[in-house]
């Protein structure tokens, strides 16, 4: 039954009750907005109908309801509507939908325009045409309405065209057109998800941690629906909400409220779930109604898909959709290079249809050619967003790599074309999501303007699916494809077909379609072709590989689904562990979960398989408890003790020498060796260097030497750390860093962009806590200035991130070593250990017990007293001990307490760090770091922040300790003193537990001072103060540890023995000198190191002699360095490393290498990216560390070329960092 | 009965073991071990003991080892149980905790969730868990009842 026929429009229009109801609305204006919330939620849909219509025209009151500002001359005018329909929260999805459509169908002629111009916006997008693009949402803003969707694009555009800076411009331009809150938070989400830099995961943590903090579900709802994405989607198959969502919406422009009501119908139609009775067949009854004044691709697809396949018109389609169903028809027969050039020829036409995209990347891996040989630099954003990623995914190069670019391209990309395509084309490539597939298959087909004859897959029943195949065929779209697929499906391919087709695809179709009928004819067929594959890529690492992976991958991944339908565990197994081992990225369509559930329900023992243990690690490489016990089993089955016995066992199982070196090199680590009981944890570095030194011989990677001097020196470094246990409060902060590195690093390069920029931005962080509940507030206007710069609030959010993980991160922060080593028992035990041990705490029977009545020693005392008269005295005793005991205890727990970081669930502890989320004081460190734009240095100096915080917090605790807890105990003694003589207790007793009390009180102060210890800061990098020459015989070691060749070397070592500096600056002076030393042997161009010379010179000179050196050689810098250290008269520290240079090298060369690094020095000396670099920047990285990490008022360092010698001079001022010798 | 407690907070373990000495006659011998390394390797080279009490929270490695004490295991007990398992080790293990929640976040999970999980996947060797409060008294009951279960 058609919707029109459903909706009849009623005979009896002026019915009693329509009269009723419109007198009602004409005769009480002041209860308008009662009237048009009874017609929004209690009438039927004819009264709505016929209401609504009214309205609309103007027969009836309510317009300003309804329809004001729907369409909107300004983005001021969003969601500015005076009279608003309050919405009923237990009101049906089916009433707000119903609604929406009702609203949507008054706009018919705005929406067809809306659609023509995004299709030319959205074309002109894909082509790097900006101009066209702007101008096409200009004409939708003038002619159709102002909107949020056309906010989101213009930010898009404004990032694409004109960077970063584009974009954060554009956001301080659009906050000067609106004041409403709801808006100006969107368009700063939209703003920052236009970001190309910024990544999916990143935006989803930026947004996750609003949703977080944000209490109303209005607007938690409403943000993940707008916001979202990829795989997030999923959230959207469940449902919930959506009457929220569009409710919200109906609010906003027609634009908004048209593209979301046509997102939730493809939800609901791809979920084929319904929702409060409103179905599938709802949306199909609608949709068709509104098919009729709008021609919009998606509507039809949601009619195809609904089960209107025979609905499909006879002729679906124009002539330029025409070519791109030729073109596929092309693919198949495997006539690539005019499968491109049809597509090519019209790409200005089909560049919005994402198969387009998909089937040149194809065509291009089976030609072997790159992308640029096809496409120019105008396409500069298609091709790195788009055909690069896809190509990459395709041929398995960097697969995981590509994967986040295309993840990154539909965040940025965001409301409009592609997004559901890309979706699902990301999610066909990877297996181990848990999501419902064929939702993600089904949005994708209502997403493209095509009728592929893939999407058959879209259907569930195979009558359905060759039904759709014949339709397609019917109406002459891709018949050879039609034909193929329709083979696939009936297992019975035309011969003429096959022999139209190339080798390798005819082949895998076969095999796959068979499978379906005769499983063990299938595993054959494919076991054959993966087979043909291994050889084909063992003969050629060239050419062909590309296409070899593209089918390798296919074949495999069909193959491995075959072995696990019919349990073949092992050769699962091995399909999986073989494909990775040859290259990673082909196990990423192979479903990891179902082999682990199978390998675990197995009964087979797979102690002897080494795979599983590979496999065990891929399958969650945090899981170091579950790799440790494959691994221990592995080894155990052998009789090998530790992995490193595996070297000498390697040679009995020569098939598995790949996993022996995948396990002792990524394996083999830290978190595994530790749960070795046998392997000490010193001899570990010891043990790891052994297999390293193993890998190196096998294969000389740098990155097995550099994992060997890393560990060298680290283990060096840990012998000049400072242990002093007793101080227990500790943040791991570099693992910090290194875990959330991109996150950071992304936030930062964010706030360095926005310097130098004036752009101003709402502080929206001030105005979340303020609007909690948004349906109540939905068109709350923000009244404050927009003062704050965005590069402020940049700043703001990076340092509330790493304060958060500062304080809270699980494994490394704060409130973890509080609780490890603090609250873990034994402050508590620390505390109560006098009390205890003098028996003056009596104890509870149980937890729930008001009262401390056991005291077992004072029971027995008073046991030998048996005649004591009145026995009452000992039940007073025992009320006395227990009050006493009470009062002890809760002290205990009250301080237990302080030691904890504060916040609402700990309003007593006193690591508070509130001032520091204060804008007044983010404002002052704000200024303060203004300057530093130096990665490393700027999180050092807010870890530096956040220490001197917790410095202040620390002593206070001490103190609180010392006076406070001291007196209350000493008080509590008193009293127990105090009551205990009062008592009329035999003199023994009493005069015992008076004793007692004067030796508690004694020890007090010793248990007290030992807790005092705990609360000192033990920051993760401090080192003991040190003598220059020992770090740079430190440094000579660990290099000749590393290279046993580097003890040959020739060197003079003059270092003066007094310069004793401080700890902190130990790393960093470590780092230059090595730099320098190294530097000296590998760019000296003598290969036999007992010919090279190395001098070493370092000294400390006073002022007035460096100065006259200075006058002297350098003369150039002399100014300069006296303006720099002022009146400061402290000594300067004089490295000199030389070397001498080989007869082949060019000192020009030298020179000029040494020139461009010294002009790089302002250039990049700003960039971390180029300071984490190796090769060829070890002067810039002297440079970065010289200027932002030793505090030092003047240094400088010269390089020249002397008798053939290289010589490198570096001169730092020591006013900040000599240190004071302890006697 | 001979029984290994391995615990790393000193005053605990004079606790549990001067209850032990007292009050189980039952109980001929105690040795105690400080971390998760030195305890499973008391139980991997002695296999002696009747009876083995576990803290669950404690460090990797005893307290000489320096700097590499900072590795504290929140699950060290529950790591010393599955290698038991693994190396199919036959003993009575009784969990004595000071905790009413273990872990954070994603892996914070309760004592009374964790016991049932213990129970699940070590039913052979666990015995139960005893909360342990040096303001309590009825630990002392509880352990007892537990030991001597297992006689």
């Amino acid at each position: 039954m058609s919707n029109k026929k459903r909706h009849k429009p009623r005979k009896k229009k002026s019915t009693a009750k329509y009269s009723l109801f419109r007198r009602e609305l004409f005769q009480n204006p002041k209860q308008l907005s009662n009237k048009l919330y009874s017609l929004k939620y209690e009438c039927s849909y004819g009264m709505r109908e016929h209401f609504i219509d009214k309205i609309h025209n103007g027969n009836a009151p309510g317009y300003s309801y309804i329809f004001a500002n729907l369409v909107s001359d300004s983005l001021h005018d969003i969601n500015k509507r005076k009279n608003v329909i309050l919405f009923n929260p237990n009101c049906r999805f089916r009433n707000e939908m119903e609604w929406a459509y009702l609203i949507i169908k008054k706009f018919e002629k705005k929406i067809q325009t809306f659609i023509a111009l995004k299709e030319k916006y959205e074309k002109s997008l894909v082509l790097g045409n900006i101009t066209e693009a702007q101008s096409a949402i200009s004409e939708i803003n003038e002619s159709v309405s102002f909107s949020v969707w056309g906010c989101e694009q213009e930010l898009l555009l404004g990032e694409i065209d004109g960077g970063f800076v584009g974009n954060k411009k554009l956001l301080s331009k659009t906050a000067e057109k609106t004041n409403n809150y709801l808006m100006l938070l969107l368009i700063d989400f939209y703003s920052y998800k236009a970001e190309i830099d910024s990544s999916h995961s990143n935006f989803n943590h930026h947004l996750n941690n609003f949703i977080e903090k944000s209490h109303d579900d209005f607007l938690t709802n409403y943000l993940n629906f707008k916001l979202k994405s990829f795989y997030d989607f999923e959230g959207f198959a469940k449902l919930e909400g959506l009457h929220k969502v569009i409710c919200i919406e109906s609010l906003m422009s027609i634009i908004d409220l048209y593209e979301t009501y046509i997102k939730i119908c493809m939800i609901i139609v791809s979920s084929q779930k319904s929702v409060d009775n409103f179905s599938v067949s709802n949306i199909l009854n609608q949709t068709a109604n509104l098919a009729s004044g709008i021609n919009d691709y998606r509507i039809n697809k949601i009619q195809l898909l609904s089960g209107n396949i025979k609905s499909l018109p006879s002729k679906s389609c124009g002539k330029i959709e025409a070519g791109l169903y030729i073109a596929l028809d092309y693919y198949t027969l495997g006539n690539y290079e005019a499968c491109i050039n049809e597509i090519k020829d019209n790409f200005h036409q089909v560049c919005n249809i994402f198969e387009s995209i998909e089937l040149i990347s194809k065509c291009l891996v089976h030609l072997n050619k790159n992308i640029e040989d096809y496409f120019d630099e105008n396409y500069g954003f298609l091709i790195k967003n788009l055909l690069q990623p896809i190509y990459n995914i395709l041929i398995c190069e960097d697969k995981e790599k590509s994967l986040k670019i295309v993840m990154n391209t539909i965040k940025t990309m965001g409301n409009s074309l592609f997004r559901d395509c890309l979706s699902w084309f990301c999610l066909r490539h990877v297996a181990d999501y848990n999501a419902d597939k064929l939702y993600f298959k089904r949005m994708a087909f209502l997403n493209s303007r095509i009728k592929n004859p893939l999407s058959l897959f879209c259907y569930s029943e195979r009558k359905e699916q060759l039904q759709y195949l014949e339709k397609i065929e019917s109406i002459g779209l891709c018949t050879k494809t039609c034909e193929l697929f329709k083979s696939y499906l009936n297992n019975s391919f035309d011969k003429k077909l096959l022999s139209e087709m190339p080798k390798l695809r005819k082949d895998f179709y076969q095999a796959k379609s068979i499978s379906d009928y005769d499983l063990t004819t299938g595993l054959e067929r494919l076991e054959y072709l993966i087979e043909g594959s291994l050889s084909l890529t063992k003969l050629d690492h060239s050419k062909d590989n590309k296409l070899l992976f593209f089918y390798y991958e296919r074949v495999a991944s069909c193959l491995y689904e075959l072995y696990l339908r019919s349990e073949k565990i092992e050769k699962a197994l091995s399909l999986f562990i073989d494909s990775y081992l040859m290259n990673n990225s082909l196990v990423l369509r192979m479903n990891k979960n179902k082999l682990k559930e199978q390998i675990d329900k197995s009964r087979t023992n797979f102690e002897s398989n080494i795979q599983v243990v590979v496999f065990d690690y891929l399958f969650d490489s945090s899981n170091h408890s579950q790799t440790y016990i494959s691994l221990a089993n592995y080894l155990d089955f052998n009789n090998l003790s530790l992995p490193s016995d595996l070297i000498s066992f390697s040679g009995n199982v020569p098939d598995h020498v790949k996993e022996i070196n995948f396990i002792l090199h990524k394996i083999y680590t830290k978190e595994i060796m530790k749960r070795f009981v046998r392997l000490n944890p010193n001899d570990r570095s010891k043990e790891r260097i052994y297999v390293l030194e193993y890998l190196i011989k096998n294969k000389n990677e740098k990155t097995y030497i550099d994992e060997i001097n890393e560990i060298i020196k680290e283990d060096n470094i840990k012998e000049k750390i400072k242990l002093v246990d007793e101080k227990k409060i500790f943040v791991d902060t570099k693992s910090i860093l290194s875990e959330f590195d991109e996150v950071f690093s992304e936030k930062f390069i964010r706030y360095k962009k926005l310097k130098g920029l004036d752009l101003d931005f709402y502080d929206l962080e001030k105005h979340h806590s303020k609007i909690n509940v948004i349906s109540e507030k939905i068109s709350e206007e923000l009244n404050d200035d927009r003062g704050k710069k965005q590069r402020y609030i940049a700043f703001k959010e990076l340092f509330l991130d790493y304060l958060n993980e500062f304080l809270y991160n699980p494994k490394y922060g704060l409130d973890k070593f509080l609780s490890s080593r603090i609250r873990h028992g034994i402050l508590e035990n620390n505390l109560s250990k006098s009390f205890k041990d003098y028996n003056l705490l009596s104890f509870k029977f149980k937890k729930d017990d008001i009262d401390y009545n056991i005291n077992e020693y004072w029971d027995m005392l008073i046991q030998q007293f048996p005649y004591y008269e009145n026995q009452i005295h000992y039940l007073e005793l025992k009320l006395v001990l227990s009050n006493f005991s009470k009062k002890i205890i809760d002290k205990i727990i009250e301080a237990y307490n302080w030691v904890r970081i504060n916040d609402e669930k700990h309003p007593t502890g006193m690591f508070d760090y509130k001032v520091l989320y204060s804008d007044t004081y983010l404002t002052s460190i704000y200024g303060l770091l203004q300057k530093n734009n130096n990665f490393t240095s700027f999180f050092n100096e807010l870890e530096k922040l956040v220490w001197a915080q917790t410095e202040t917090i620390v002593e206070s605790i001490r103190d609180r300790i010392d006076s406070e807890l001291y007196d209350y105990f000493l008080n509590s003694l008193n009293e127990l003193k105090t009551n205990v003589t009062s008592l009329k207790i035999h003199d023994t007793v009493s005069k015992e537990i008076i004793s007692k009390i004067k030796l508690c009180k004694t020890m007090l102060k010793t248990d007290l001072q030992t807790t005092i210890k705990w609360f000192y800061v033990r920051k993760s990098e401090e080192y003991q103060d040190f003598y220059f020459d020992e770090l740079v015989r430190t440094c000579l070691e660990i290099n000749s540890k590393v290279n046993n060749t580097y003890e040959s070397l020739d060197i003079n070592f003059h270092v003066e023995r007094n310069i004793y500096l401080t700890g902190d600056s130990f790393y960093y002076l470590y780092d230059t000198v090595n730099i320098l030393y190294t530097n000296a042997i590998q760019h000296s161009g003598i290969k036999n190191y007992n010919q090279l010379n190395i001098s070493i010179h370092a000294k400390s000179m006073g002022y007035s002699d460096f100065m006259e050196y200075l006058d002297t050689d350098l003369s150039e810098y002399s100014q300069l360095w006296a303006d720099k250290i002022g009146e400061d008269k402290s000594p300067t520290l004089c490295l000199k490393i030389s070397n001498d240079l080989g007869n082949d090298l060019n000192p020009l060369v030298i020179q000029k290498k040494v020139e461009n690094a010294i002009q790089m020095f302002n250039k990049y000396d700003e960039s971390k990216e180029y300071v984490s670099k190796e090769g060829g920047t070890g002067l810039i990285k002297i440079n970065t560390i010289l200027k932002f990490n030793i505090p030092t008022p003047a240094y400088l360092h010269v390089y020249y070329i002397k008798n053939n010698r290289f010589n490198a001079e570096v001169f730092i001022n020591l006013k900040n960092i000599l240190a004071t010798k302890e006697n | 009965m001979k029984i290994l407690l391995i615990e790393d907070d000193d005053i605990k373990a004079a606790d549990i073991i001067n209850f032990l000495e007292k009050e189980i006659d039952e109980v001929s011998e105690i040795s105690r071990k400080n971390s998760w390394q030195s305890g499973l390797l008391e139980i991997l080279d002695n296999l002696i003991y009747d009876f083995i009490l576990l803290d669950m929270s404690m460090p990797r490695y005893d307290a000489e080892f320096g700097v590499t004490n900072e590795e504290f295991e929140p699950f060290a007990g529950l790591e010393l149980l599955k290698e038991m398992k693994r190396k199919k080790i036959s003993k009575s293990v009784c969990v004595i905790t000071a905790f009413d929640v273990f872990g954070k976040d994603e892996s914070k999970i309760t004592a009374e969730e964790l016991n049932i999980k213990l129970e699940q996947e070590f039913s052979g060797n666990y015995k139960g868990m005893v909360y342990f409060s040096r303001s309590l008294i009825n630990w002392k009951d509880d352990l007892k009842t537990i030991i001597l279960k297992e006689q």
